[in-house]
């Protein structure tokens, strides 16, 4: 407990303290001053108590608090029901504060605030602050509640068996669906802020014992070391915490799925959610897992190594199949099995392209395919779709500058390619992709194979924090077990460990007297 | 959770010995030992792993008493400062013309099957190119790398064998035994410098974490290797009969030739070979360079292997086309294993062993 | 810095590279190929008279290539192109045809190569031939070598009935699962490997007529060059000694009936000893078969035990004969030991070969054959 305690600690506010004063006046105006020229800020001040003598005044950023809590429950209270009080009685005269706070303000959570600083900043997060006479105090209390778009199904990462709950932009909605999949208290949720400016909310999950303490520390290490005005998005912390910014390959994960990052934490990975974006980020993460999908744990074992197996194959196909058609026409034809070599060389016959040029063109132009039809709304999009795909790809064949072959493997090459569940992994090949298409129009295969090389040995240094990206195939120390969920799902009762690469202290994950019984065929209970 | 840099574990050496021991004397090993002993060149195959798993047994047995040492550091201390340099650099010299020949011996074979027009220059220069790179990153990644391809480059390659099956004809290795044993016994270093890469232990063996368990993982990866050769021999001639095998420079890549498997994608299984077998010897050449850099920066104590790796580069290049064609390089590479060959995969661990044991002798008779 | 440069020179060798890239469509796959020798006049030229060292040109050599509009299914015409020209060899004939053709020729897809019988019976041209084959990186082993009587140009010539390649259809016609025995099976890998263990082989022959082509029967090579054919049923009776049957038919007459016989499945097994200063060469035949033809309406035969063992005796008896006369043919006639008698007593009975290995040919050409058929009739049809 001490380490996390250690970790997290709260960092002094190096900016200059603001104290909060006894006089109303200054503390308003303290206030109001930092905050002028804001439009969208309210402050409302009123008088209090049976004979009104009491001045107080809240402030809150209209839009970003509830209005109506604030007018039920802290204006109503205190400008309609306190009249009732009697204001003379000494004790309530002396302990004025504590009846507020404990009686009179009907809101879940209250703070006391002693930085006008502090007050701005809860002010501008969608907070009220309640100043009150004669008090070195401010009162926050949380009236957050804004319209937000509610729990959707994710537009990325769709699955058919798994729920279809997304996260969504704002940050406490999503820890909460991440906090009702694991019901454990050590579930830790640490939440700072990062953003000279914007103050972005961001909060680290992970559950203590099963989460590795290195991963922990340089992952808040890296976050603490973010000195930026402003996170906009997941992707930004992304790519300042990110091991190796040179590599076209992703090392954190990012998904919309609550049950993906659950199911992260459970293996001891470490969750990041940022404040609106549905985007979480998971770290660390391998080449491996970014090719699951947590579909795979929902289908019975069969289906799932399957598709693993297809999504494995698919992958290889996504960076290789065009180079390697260009490195056998070009260069090797006696790859090719006779009569389908001789039914290329007819059908490029009135080709007037080199295969590369040919192949380059082809890719180039389904990637201004897809890049179009992400930009345009629906139902344009669909019509691009059938243009660019059926027109232009039969127009081109037709016209004789495109081989009917090449246009199949283009189209193979992007069916494989959004095979794979992460998009960012897959953008990641179609880059190389061309690259891989160079060399094999300079080097046939050998260049190829000098392509693959290099790149296995980029993937083999790249480590995503501390763990090696190939992980399990790579490690110090293979251990079989972690096989089991690579190119094949074994079936859950055989997954009894959570994967060693990550170590951590508390690797069982099923117990063993379920994993012992097994096998519910020939149940007692059924005969009876 | 691997932060440490430049450590590896015991299996990952096994792995890596493996793959570089592996390389351009798998594809003419068939032929040169059937020219030498006919049908009984399997017994050869088996005689060789004997005498090699023996000699790796010894050679670890030399790095288990120096943990964390390589060969640069121990054998200054056995062989005193002067002496120890000289061997070291001898060492160098070793790794330099393997590489050299390596590289040359790529070129060739590349340039008979798969690019024939391309310059040898330009072959040679991009391969060394790429062995560069990754010799740059030091052990850490070519360890990883070793340990995803091997398995990779096997399994291909097994699969390949698959469909020939069928066709082979065992009867080639008959009369047993007809050879003279003395003919037997001459065939046996040349099976012994197959195994050349065997040596890099005495380098590697610094970045070893778990050091005792050294011995028993390079002598299996010494004996898994044998066991490739072995089936790679047995396969080769039980195809081709003998007369054939020796007719053949390269008969190990020839016999995917024969292969036909109708109706299927791929017809010339004989360039995916090829394919899996550049991957390996890339390897190779990866781990005898990078041994030659580490040799190098450890002798002149310097930190910058990587860049002197780059600075080995156009020496390596210039030895490479020295040869004048395939023949000549073929001499060469006999030249070098009969002499810098035996001297570090034989002589010198055993002499530092011998040395080691009468030093430790001296040593423990002086405290006492 | 140092990456940039490396950048720039890596991106100057991509743009000028690509020495091997010749695109699928500019390639001319020869498919088949047929070598005959070349005795014609030689074309006296000025060059000649400048160059008097010439060599005279010897082999003429025709190359077919698929006509590719025609596979893709528009364009008219021949199934190939054909392309003749003599020369001293066949690399020069090669290089000359590049001053005719637009593509570049590749041997990679070649399936059949076809030798003239005058070709084949020169050995200086065979053995370069061969090594031709041998050597060449391209020329795959499982392609089929063959010997045409008369002209290889005219195998090459047959218009087929369907248009498809010569060296594809008879690609096919040689792998199909129920390929007739009477042709000998052997492509260039076993072709080679026998010249090279006992310098003799069969070549399968390959004949044809105006638009038919058959392969039927062998030629015997010997000591690298052509000693003769082998009809049809030498060739189907020598399978047998090979043990390369897989399926043979073959007629009996039991009571005066002609039955044809399905051998599905036939092994045999060779032994070679020395007896009494003559080599013995044994062959233990079992084979299974079946009736596929029997007497109409003649109810209950086929089920009489008795009465298969007659029709298996006399199939014993038929091929015992046959295939010892096709023997004795092979020793007297040719010298030739096709069956590869030599390396089996090399392999499995060296005392016995070192005494005999000088002289094997002689003792080849004297040596006794036994011949030992076991028949067996396991299926009869759907009728009794």
């Amino acid at each position: 407990m001490g380490f996390i305690d250690d970790l997290f600690q709260k960092k002094e506010d190096e900016r200059y303290k603001i104290p909060v004063e006894k006089d109303f006046k200054k503390n308003f105006d303290a206030i109001k001053e930092i905050l002028t020229n804001c439009d969208d800020i309210i402050y409302r001040d009123f008088n209090v108590g049976q004979d009104q003598k009491m001045r107080f005044a809240i402030i809150y950023a209209e839009g970003l608090a509830d209005k109506n809590l604030i007018n039920e429950h802290i204006l109503q209270n205190l400008m309609i029901l306190s009249r009732m009080a009697n204001m003379n009685i000494e004790t309530l005269k002396q302990k004025i504060y504590e009846v507020i706070k404990d009686g009179t303000v009907a809101v879940t959570d209250l703070r006391e605030i002693e930085d006008v600083n502090v007050a701005v900043d809860v002010i501008l997060s969608g907070e009220t602050i309640l100043i009150l006479d004669k008090w070195d105090k401010v009162l926050m209390i949380a009236t957050r509640g804004w319209p937000m778009r509610s729990v959707s199904e994710p537009s990325t990462e769709t699955v058919i068996r798994g729920p279809s709950e997304g996260f969504t932009e704002t940050l406490r909605v999503n820890t909460a669906l991440v906090r009702r999949r694991i019901r454990d208290p050590r579930l830790k949720i640490k939440q700072f802020q990062i953003g000279r400016r914007s103050k972005t909310d961001v909060a680290v999950l992970f559950i203590d014992e099963i989460a590795n303490n290195n991963v922990l520390r340089m992952v808040k290490e890296r976050l603490d070391k973010i000195d930026i005005d402003a996170i906009l998005e997941s992707g930004y912390v992304e790519q300042l915490i990110e091991d190796n910014w040179r590599s076209p390959f992703p090392q954190i994960q990012n998904t919309q799925r609550p049950d993906a990052v659950a199911a992260a934490l459970y293996e001891g990975r470490i969750g990041i959610i940022v404040d609106n974006t549905p985007f979480a980020l998971l770290v660390p993460s391998t080449v491996v897992s970014l090719l699951q999908s947590p579909e795979d744990y929902y289908e019975r074992f069969f289906i799932s190594s399957a598709v693993r197996v297809l999504r494995f194959i698919a992958m290889a196909l996504a960076l290789t199949f065009p180079s390697l058609y260009i490195a056998t026409t070009s260069f090797h034809p006696g790859m090719l099995p006779t009569d389908l070599a001789l039914y290329v060389a007819g059908t490029r016959m009135k080709v007037p392209f080199p295969a590369f040029i040919e192949a380059f063109l082809m890719e180039a132009a389904l990637e201004l395919l897809r890049e179009a039809g992400i930009r345009l709304p629906v139902p344009i999009g669909s019509t691009i779709g059938i243009v660019g795909g059926l027109v232009l790809g039969q127009a081109a064949v037709q016209a004789g500058i495109v081989s009917p072959l090449m246009v199949i493997v283009v189209a193979l090459t992007a069916m494989a390619t959004y095979a794979a569940p992460s998009y960012s992994l897959a953008a990641s090949f179609r880059l190389l992709r061309f690259i891989l298409m160079a060399l094999a129009a300079f080097l046939g295969l050998y260049g190829i194979i000098i392509g693959l090389f290099v790149l296995l040995f980029h993937m083999c240094t790249l480590k995503s924090f501390g763990v090696p990206y190939l992980s399990p195939f790579a490690a110090a120390e293979m251990t079989l077990g972690d096989f089991k969920d690579v190119f094949l799902r074994v079936p859950l009762h055989m997954m009894r460990k959570r994967p060693s690469y990550l170590h951590r202290s508390d690797n069982d994950r099923l117990s063993k007297k379920t994993a012992d019984i097994f096998s519910w065929e020939g149940d007692r209970n059924e005969q009876k | 959770m691997n932060r440490n840099n430049d450590q590896i574990s015991s299996a990952q050496l096994a792995f890596t010995l493996a793959i570089t021991m592996i390389g351009i004397g798998i594809l003419s090993m068939p032929r040169t030992l059937v020219e030498k002993v006919g049908p009984d060149a399997l017994f050869v195959v088996l005689g060789g792993i004997v005498i090699v798993v023996v000699l790796a047994f010894i050679i670890s047995k030399l790095v288990t008493k120096f943990p964390k040492e390589g060969i640069v550091e121990f054998g200054n201390t056995l062989l005193g400062k002067f002496l120890g340099t000289v061997m070291a650099l001898g060492l160098f010299a070793h790794f330099i013309f393997f590489t050299a020949i390596e590289v040359r011996m790529f070129g060739e074979i590349i340039k008979t099957y798969l690019l024939l027009h391309t310059p040898l220059e330009v072959l040679m220069i991009s391969y060394l190119l790429t062995v560069v790179v990754v010799v740059r990153g030091g052990i850490e990644p070519f360890a990883r790398m070793s340990q995803i391809l091997f398995p990779i480059i096997l399994i291909s390659s097994a699969m390949a064998i698959l469909p020939m099956i069928g066709e082979l004809d065992f009867t080639h290795f008959l009369p047993v035994f007809r050879t003279p044993v003395l003919d037997l016994v001459k065939a046996l270093p040349l099976m012994i410098f197959s195994f050349l890469g065997l040596e890099l232990i005495l380098l590697f063996s610094a970045f070893v974490k778990d050091t005792k368990n050294i011995a028993k993982n390079v002598m299996f990866s010494a004996g898994f290797t044998g066991l490739i050769y072995f089936v790679t021999v047995a396969v080769t001639i039980a195809r081709f009969g003998l007369v054939e095998t020796t007719h053949m420079i390269w008969p190990g890549l020839e016999i995917y030739k024969t292969i036909d498997i109708p109706g299927a994608f791929i017809e010339n299984i004989q360039i995916y070979v090829l394919a899996s077998w550049i991957l390996s010897v890339l390897m190779t050449t990866v781990g005898v360079y990078y041994g030659a850099s580490l040799t190098l920066s450890r002798i002149i104590k310097s930190p910058e292997q990587g860049f002197l790796a780059v600075l080995m580069l156009p020496v390596i290049y210039y030895l490479a086309l020295m040869p004048d064609g395939l023949l000549q390089t073929l001499e060469f590479m006999d030249l070098f294993s009969n002499y810098l060959g035996t001297l570090y995969l034989v002589l010198v661990p055993i002499v530092l062993l011998g040395m080691s044991l009468f030093i430790k002798k001296k040593g423990g008779s002086k405290s006492e | 810095m140092n990456k940039l440069i490396a950048i720039l020179v890596s991106l100057s060798i991509l743009i000028t590279g690509c020495w091997d890239k010749v695109e699928i469509n500019k390639r001319i796959f020869v498919i088949s190929m047929g070598i005959d020798k070349f005795e014609g006049q030689q074309f006296k030229s000025r060059e000649n008279e400048i160059f008097p060292n010439f060599i005279p040109d010897r082999y003429k050599i025709t190359f077919t290539y698929p006509n590719l509009a025609l596979i893709v299914g528009d364009g008219a015409g021949e199934a190939t192109h054909k392309i003749t020209s003599t020369g001293i060899n066949i690399n020069d004939i090669q290089k000359n045809l590049n001053t005719h053709l637009e593509g570049v020729i590749s041997f990679d897809h070649i399936k059949l190569i076809v030798l003239g019988e005058e070709m084949a019976k020169d050995e200086e041209l065979m053995k370069e031939v061969l090594d031709f084959i041998e050597r060449s990186p391209e020329i795959g082993r499982r392609i089929h070598l063959m010997v045409a009587p008369g002209e290889a140009a005219d195998i090459l010539s047959t218009k087929l009935p369907q248009p498809i390649p010569l060296g594809l259809y008879v690609r096919d016609l040689m792998n199909k699962p129920t390929r007739a025995a009477r042709s000998a099976d052997a492509d260039i890998g076993y072709i080679l490997r026998n010249l090279h263990e006992s310098d003799a082989a069969i070549v399968p022959r390959i004949n044809s007529s105006k638009n038919e082509i058959v392969v039927a029967g062998a030629a015997v090579v010997k000591n690298y060059k052509m000693a003769g054919w082998l009809g049809e049923m030498e060739t189907l009776y020598l399978m047998f000694m090979l043990d390369k049957v897989d399926t043979a038919t073959g007629n009996v007459i039991v009571d005066k009936r002609i039955l044809p016989i399905l051998v599905s499945d036939s092994t045999t097994k060779m032994t070679v000893s020395k007896k009494e200063g003559r080599i013995h060469v044994a062959f233990n035949i079992e084979a299974e078969g079946s009736i596929t033809q029997h007497g109409f309406a003649l109810v209950g035969q086929t089920f009489d035990p008795k009465y298969i063992r007659r029709v298996e005796k006399d199939v014993e008896e038929r091929l015992e004969k046959n295939i010892a006369r096709t023997y004795k043919i092979i020793r007297e006639k040719f010298g030739a030991d096709l069956i590869q008698a030599g390396e089996y007593l090399r392999k499995k009975d060296p005392k016995v070969w070192d005494e005999v290995k000088d002289n094997w040919e002689e003792y080849f050409t004297k040596s006794q054959s036994e011949v030992n058929v076991r028949m067996k009739i396991r299926r009869v049809g759907v009728t009794r």
